[in-house]
């Protein structure tokens, strides 16, 4: 039922209230004039009554005197005084009452008067009029009686209908008074008592103002202003809780990567002190290699030698043999001497037996010796692979260690493949010692087969044809394994040269390796500085 | 008005810092709003005539004022009887709840509204002076001269009043729903 442009803002609700109470005022100040004005109009008649009501008085007075004087037959001119007085109020209560009833009755009295003026008549006559004018007083009396009573009940009832009136406008101005009160406290006061109340207690009380801020007018606004103000201080808060929550968190970050960093220096001390330890010993061991290859060498020569030295003493028995069978004369001389050449090449048989299996030892000592520098190559290469994984964890300042930890762990591979290589040849010298061995065993048996035959010559001259022959094909073959031990020993030399060579690559390499441990260690201590330097 | 009956307009606010959706909630149609207006105008009018008309008491200027008071109350006797009937007959979409409506208060006004014109008619018929504009006499509801005149014109004075606190009390409640109206239309729409 509102217009479009009542939102029940405080200056339109102030608008609808004057319009209330002005209604109210303007119906009210219409009553107080309406009733002044009748007021007025009820004095005026009632000062109008007074007037009517003295000259009565007076006209009776002079009533009575006109009486007493006919009565007491006084003079002629003292009645016609009195009579003139009487007719002068006569015409003024005549003005004054104006009805035409009034007027025949004054009239009536104007001829009364007249009969008693007129002194021609007899007393009776004239007292006859007396009486006929007192009737006629009495009724003009009793008008001016009733219309005073008329006058009086008008004013009465006029001052009980304004009283009541007044009294019920007044009433219903308290009761909507008291509406406005009440209502513009409930709209305005409290409100506004809430807000101060929102803003003391800061913005988590703002949640009262809730139902203020749905409404349509100022209040609204405000309350809708304050919670969006509200609103913002609390982002604000929370912006800046969250600000310093970060920043200690980058702190918190920074001192572990200090620490860390701390860690990663002392660790990165303990691995190049390490493996320039493994350098030391890898070189050493390498040397001893070295060492022993030269020893195998020469004892490999002194073999081939002992070797040789048994083929020529084979040959030799082969052509005794030779001999023995072309010539039957002197087999008892040639087996006794054969038996003497035998004993001398058991000897010189023991001998190069004893000779491979010094050999073989040295070739179990240098399998030994590779074993550690396998070892030593396996823990360089885990060595570099640790010194790898820290410098990716140092980033941009552990670069360079990481390009030395490279070289590092490709020398290590690189010892790695040599020292395959010696086992190999290792195994090729073990395995070439050990078929010397058999052969050598071979040999002895041969010998002794042939010491046998030679001592059987002597006694078995039949059988010396067959034997001879025997012999003779024995010590072919004799001779034909000592040709191939011979060639076994030349391989194992050659084979030995490639141990040395070899070797001497392994020292090579542990000496690059000790350098590259070195530059290590001064990348290291470089790299320490510089974060102690930057840490401070 | 434009707005369609039981329609909800939804217009944001210009302001943006205090923006508040604005629901046009649902409208009276445009008779039951002629009817309170009329009604509206001619008791404002009843009352001023009435306490004049009293407060002169006699003369050429109060009796007219009677005859037009007697004419308007048949008048406002009408018109309240329509509207009762407009809103029993086509009652606005949307209940009571939906619309603000006070039916105790709005019926016990139509009630007031009633009663009103009958006691004052029933004062004239037992007083013995029916006549109204343009020489017309109304009929009589109250046997003429049974001595409950004054009784009967004085109840009607003290209603009018009484009405008239309740008529303030209906302006005043009727703020205070249409400004928190704002409110519970957004409430409903959660």
């Amino acid at each position: 039922m509102f217009p479009r442009f009542f939102e029940g803002q405080v200056a339109q609700r102030l608008a609808v209230w004057g319009a209330m109470l002005g209604i109210l005022v303007s119906l009210y100040v219409s009553v107080e004039l309406i009733h002044a004005s009748r007021m007025t109009e009820i004095g005026r008649d009632i000062e109008q009554a007074g007037v009517y009501v003295k000259s009565q008085v007076a006209a009776d007075s002079a009533f009575a005197r006109i009486a007493m004087a006919v009565q007491g037959d006084a003079g002629q001119p003292v009645v016609e005084t009195e009579i003139a007085k009487l007719r002068d109020l006569l015409s003024a209560e005549l003005a004054l009452i104006g009805s035409d009833e009034a007027k025949s009755q004054l009239k009536a009295a104007e001829q009364a008067l007249d009969r008693i003026n007129d002194f021609r008549q007899n007393t009776n006559a004239r007292i006859s009029a007396l009486v006929e004018l007192r009737e006629l007083r009495v009724v003009l009396n009793e008008a001016v009686a009733q219309s005073l009573a008329e006058l009086h009940s008008r004013h009465v009832g006029l001052l009980a209908s304004d009283r009541k009136n007044k009294l019920l406008i007044a009433l219903l101005g308290l009761f909507v008074i008291g509406q406005i009160i009440f209502l513009e406290y409930r709209w305005l006061v409290k409100p506004i008592v809430r807000m101060a109340s929102v803003l003391r207690n800061g913005d988590y009380a703002v949640r009262m103002l809730d139902a203020d801020a749905f409404r349509r007018d100022e209040i609204g606004s405000l309350a809708r202003a304050l919670a969006q103000h509200f609103g913002m201080v609390h982002k604000d808060k929370q912006a800046a809780l969250d600000e310093r929550e970060e920043l200690s968190g980058r702190l918190a970050r920074q001192d572990e990567l200090e620490r860390e960093s701390v860690v990663f220096q002392s660790q990165i001390a303990d691995v190049v002190r390490l493996l320039e330890g493994h350098a030391g010993r890898m070189s050493s061991a390498s040397e001893n290699l070295v060492t022993i290859a030269s020893d195998a060498d020469l004892r490999a020569a002194a073999s081939a030698q002992t070797t040789m030295r048994v083929s020529g003493n084979v040959d030799v028995v082969a052509t005794s043999i030779g001999d023995i069978s072309s010539a039957l004369a002197s087999v008892a001389e040639d087996a006794e001497k054969t038996s003497q050449v035998t004993a001398a090449a058991r000897l010189l048989v023991q001998s190069a037996s004893d000779d491979a299996k010094a050999l073989t030892e040295a070739a179990r000592t240098i399998e030994q010796v590779i074993a550690l520098i396998h070892d030593v190559a396996n823990q360089t290469n885990l060595l570099a692979l640790n010194a790898t994984i820290e410098a990716a964890r140092a980033g941009e300042m552990g670069r360079g260690f990481a390009v030395v930890a490279a070289e590092v762990k490709q020398l290590a591979t690189r010892t790695s493949r040599a020292t395959e290589d010696i086992r190999g040849g290792l195994q090729g010298i073990t395995s070439a010692s050990v078929r010397i061995a058999e052969r050598v065993e071979r040999l002895v048996a041969s010998i002794e087969e042939v010491d046998e035959f030679a001592a059987s010559i002597a006694t078995s001259m039949r059988k010396q044809d067959a034997n001879s022959r025997v012999i003779t094909s024995n010590t072919a073959s004799t001779a034909e394994d000592l040709r191939n031990f011979a060639e076994t020993l030349q391989r194992v030399a050659s084979l030995v040269g490639d141990a040395k060579d070899a070797a001497q690559l392994v020292t090579k390499v542990s000496s690059d390796l000790g350098k590259q441990a070195t530059d290590l260690r001064t990348a290291v201590e470089r790299f320490v500085e510089t974060t102690q330097r930057i840490a401070a | 008005m434009s707005m369609i009956a039981g329609g909800r307009d939804e217009r944001m606010s210009k302001d943006k810092g205090t923006a508040l959706p604005r629901y046009a909630i649902r409208a009276y149609r445009l008779p039951a709003k002629v009817f309170h207006w009329v009604t509206a105008v001619l008791v404002l009018f009843m009352v001023t005539s009435g306490v004049t008309m009293k407060q002169l008491g006699s003369g050429p200027v109060a009796d007219t004022l009677f005859s037009i008071h007697k004419t308007t109350g048949v008048l406002v006797l009408a018109v309240v009887l329509l509207r009762m009937l407009y809103r029993i007959v086509m009652p606005d979409p949307g209940s009571d709840r939906e619309n603000y409506r006070r039916p105790l208060l709005h019926w016990t006004l139509y009630s007031a509204l009633i009663a009103m014109p009958l006691l004052g008619w029933a004062g004239i018929s037992d007083f013995g002076s029916r006549g109204i504009l343009f020489g017309y006499e109304l009929p009589a509801i109250w046997p003429q001269g049974a001595g409950w005149a004054d009784f009967l014109l004085e109840t009607h004075a003290y209603l009018a009043f009484g009405m008239l606190a309740l008529v303030a009390l209906h302006i005043g409640i009727a703020m205070q729903d249409h400004m928190m109206r704002a409110r519970d239309a957004m409430r409903n729409d959660d």
